[in-house]
């Protein structure tokens, strides 16, 4: 799955940190996503989706293997 | 910082126990130290009690470390829990059915396998891989 997180994140001029402690989650769980390898669950993809006021649907895109 | 679904889901205990768990690990070597240091004569008898005191004291310890929550536990650190247990999960399997045959080619006699040492190995083996994979992320 792919994602656009890091660019969501720039957009809002945040850190990886900043966006960690809006979630609730820790720093290194945020730079798991954006290195796809880790695929976060759909409450903390809809979190994510919140703190950038847009769909989840935006952020995470299925890729042709999944 | 946590989030409620990992509250939810799992029962850990406070962050608090890995203190606690350190003092019984601690605790379960006093007493083997006292009796040597201080040259006390013991019977066979108390020893093996000793042992199992010292063994028990230390799964304990090492349990209460195992399950206490991080500072920061959120869904990822669930998911390398869960790993780690499979893992130690399938070591303690591989342990049971090798460990006999190492021991029938290196050890005269062969050891009997323990339960303890089955749930020690095990909880060492959980802590060595969860804290490989929280490196790892």
């Amino acid at each position: 799955m792919k994602n656009t997180l890091k660019v969501e994140r720039a957009k809002l001029n945040l850190t990886q940190q900043d966006l960690a402690d809006k979630i609730g989650v820790s720093r290194q769980t945020i730079n798991s996503i954006e290195a796809e390898r880790y695929v976060p669950s759909t409450v903390l993809s809809i979190k994510i989706s919140e703190v950038f006021k847009t769909t989840v649907n935006e952020i995470f895109k299925l890729e042709k293997d999944d | 910082m946590e989030s409620k679904v990992s509250k939810k889901k799992i029962g850990l205990l406070p962050k608090y126990f890995k203190i606690i768990g350190i003092a019984v690990i601690i605790l379960a070597f006093v007493p083997p130290i006292i009796v040597k240091s201080m040259n006390i004569e013991i019977i066979q008898s108390q020893k093996e009690f000793f042992k199992l005191i010292a063994f028990n004291f230390f799964i304990l310890g090492l349990f209460f470390i195992a399950i206490s929550r991080d500072k920061i536990e959120d869904e990822m650190t669930i998911i390398i829990r869960l790993k780690s247990m499979a893992f130690a999960f399938s070591w303690a399997v591989l342990y049971v059915i090798i460990k006999p045959f190492v021991d029938l080619l290196f050890k005269d006699p062969p050891q009997d396998l323990t339960g303890q040492g089955i749930v020690m190995s095990m909880l060492i083996v959980y802590m060595i891989i969860y804290y490989l994979l929280k490196k790892g992320r």
